[in-house]
């Protein structure tokens, strides 16, 4: 009981400090300012001059330019313009915050740059004193700035509830009882550890992936958020459907196909042939049982895009989410191998977190749809 | 009575259904059980039609008719419910 507790208490530490770290960049408020141009027009120039000045005397100010000539500047300056409802005709076009300038001279429209400058700054420094209000004090930890927590713990437990789904563990079972079986110590360690390690890889690769095409193309929220309440629902309606706790029999073709594999690759003489062929059955099955789990995955993928957070906090929250998603596996392959007996947890758990996991991708969804601001913590 | 435990090594609810079922064997040694594996015993399976739902327990009298049937995990307390109600079946 001690050492679980010891082991809770770490993590905690672990995500505190990982948080802190992520954080650092978030508590340098800083204003950007878009301008899109053209290399041959005179008030781009006048304008492009006035910004770099600005810049120059407040570090504070971040100027990012774009030659509308260039193509991909283009598609963006068309795609920015729609988003605030402005015409994309005419350059200078400067975005300050949810404020846009089209045109630019020295008497009117350079003071009014400034003031939404100005005005920025005040909002985000208002959005920085507001949270810092909201410190809690933890027993041994200390103060923790509960907004900073919020994403880790969010990855914790949406991590913690994908891991229950017993979509992908059913074959790690199987894999683990014919390694059981082979008697080489050695060789059941690195097959098994293989399947686990290229199934978390996977994962980890395909919810970067969808981050990057979440990010680039923001109508997607909508889509994710319905498939958030479509899968939330799915999860409670296949439980009010489900009359016993138990496992549900895989398709007998699909299963016996997979039994087949697992037994040919285990058998495999050489180990770097048998290493290979579990690594390709561990993509190909978590391809397959992706779409099985895809909910809790592309729901925290979407909260990790609505929120402002640097390139290797995304990728710690990530790490984060499959590090809980894959525990109960890592247990019970641990277990396995040490005590050469199978464990399994019970279908219990399985059927809390589809309760749990349901619940909050309906509220995801909803959220995203109807105030995606609640979901951004950063 | 006899007791027929149908299962899979690749369901969890089985396998946390092992050590309780251990503990019973022990307490009642007079209970005759017998574990069929769904992947294996191909045969029992479809004679007592298993459905889709894994653990299965089938209690039989001793004329190896059913009586009670289980499906799903099961607390300990429930097993020895029913192995106490019909023991003299």
């Amino acid at each position: 009981m001690k050492n679980k507790f010891n082991f809770l208490l770490l993590i905690l530490v672990m995500i505190t400090f990982i948080t802190n770290i992520i954080n650092v960049k978030a508590e340098e408020k800083k204003v950007d300012v878009y301008l899109f141009y053209s290399q041959t027009c005179p008030h781009c120039k006048a304008e492009i001059k006035m910004l770099d000045e600005l810049a120059k005397e407040n570090n504070i100010i971040i100027v990012h330019k774009y030659e509308i000539n260039d193509p991909e500047n283009n598609r963006l300056f068309k795609k920015k313009a729609k988003e605030l409802g402005a015409s994309s005709s005419y350059v200078p076009f400067t975005i300050v915050g949810k404020n846009y300038f089209i045109g630019y001279s020295e008497f009117y429209t350079k003071q009014q740059i400034i003031d939404a400058i100005n005005k920025e700054l005040s909002i985000k420094n208002n959005d920085n004193n507001q949270n810092s209000n909201k410190i809690i004090k933890v027993p041994i930890i200390g103060k923790i700035e509960v907004k900073g927590v919020l994403l880790p713990v969010i990855a914790v437990i949406m991590g913690t509830l994908d891991g229950f789904n017993p979509c992908a563990m059913w074959i790690l079972l199987f894999l683990i009882s014919v390694l059981i079986g082979m008697k080489d110590k050695k060789r059941m360690w690195i097959l098994g550890l293989t399947f686990i390690i290229t199934s978390a890889l996977m994962y980890t690769l395909v919810m970067i992936g969808w981050l990057k095409v979440v990010e680039s193309l923001s109508w997607l929220r909508y889509v994710v958020a319905c498939l958030a309440i479509i899968g939330g629902a799915f999860n409670l309606g296949t439980l009010i459907r489900k009359k016993n706790d138990g496992c549900e029999v895989i398709d007998d073709r699909k299963r016996k196909k997979i039994f087949i594999q697992i037994k040919k690759f285990t058998g495999e003489q050489k180990l770097i042939l048998a290493v290979i062929g579990i690594m390709i059955l561990a993509i190909l099955v978590n391809l397959v049982e992706l779409v099985c789990s895809s909910g809790l995955p592309l729901g925290f993928t979407q909260i990790l895009a609505e929120n402002e957070i640097s390139k290797i906090g995304y990728f710690i929250y990530i790490l984060i989410y499959i590090f809980f998603f894959m525990l109960d596996d890592i247990i019970v392959f641990v277990i396995a191998m040490l005590t050469l007996n199978l464990t399994g947890f019970s279908t219990k758990y399985g059927k809390i977190s589809k309760i749990i996991g349901g619940i909050i991708l309906i509220i995801i969804g909803i959220l995203l749809i109807f105030n995606p601001k609640l979901l951004s913590f950063s | 009575m006899k007791v027929l435990k149908i299962g899979a090594v690749w369901c969890p609810g089985c396998l946390v259904m092992r050590p309780r079922w251990s503990e019973i064997e022990k307490e009642y040694p007079w209970l005759e059980t017998i574990y069929y594996d769904y992947d294996e015993a191909e045969e029992e399976v479809k004679k007592w039609n298993v459905g889709s739902t894994l653990p299965v327990f089938i209690f039989l009298d001793k004329n190896d008719n059913e009586i009670v049937r289980l499906i799903g995990e099961q607390s300990k307390k429930k097993l020895e419910e029913v192995i106490l109600e019909n023991k003299d079946k």
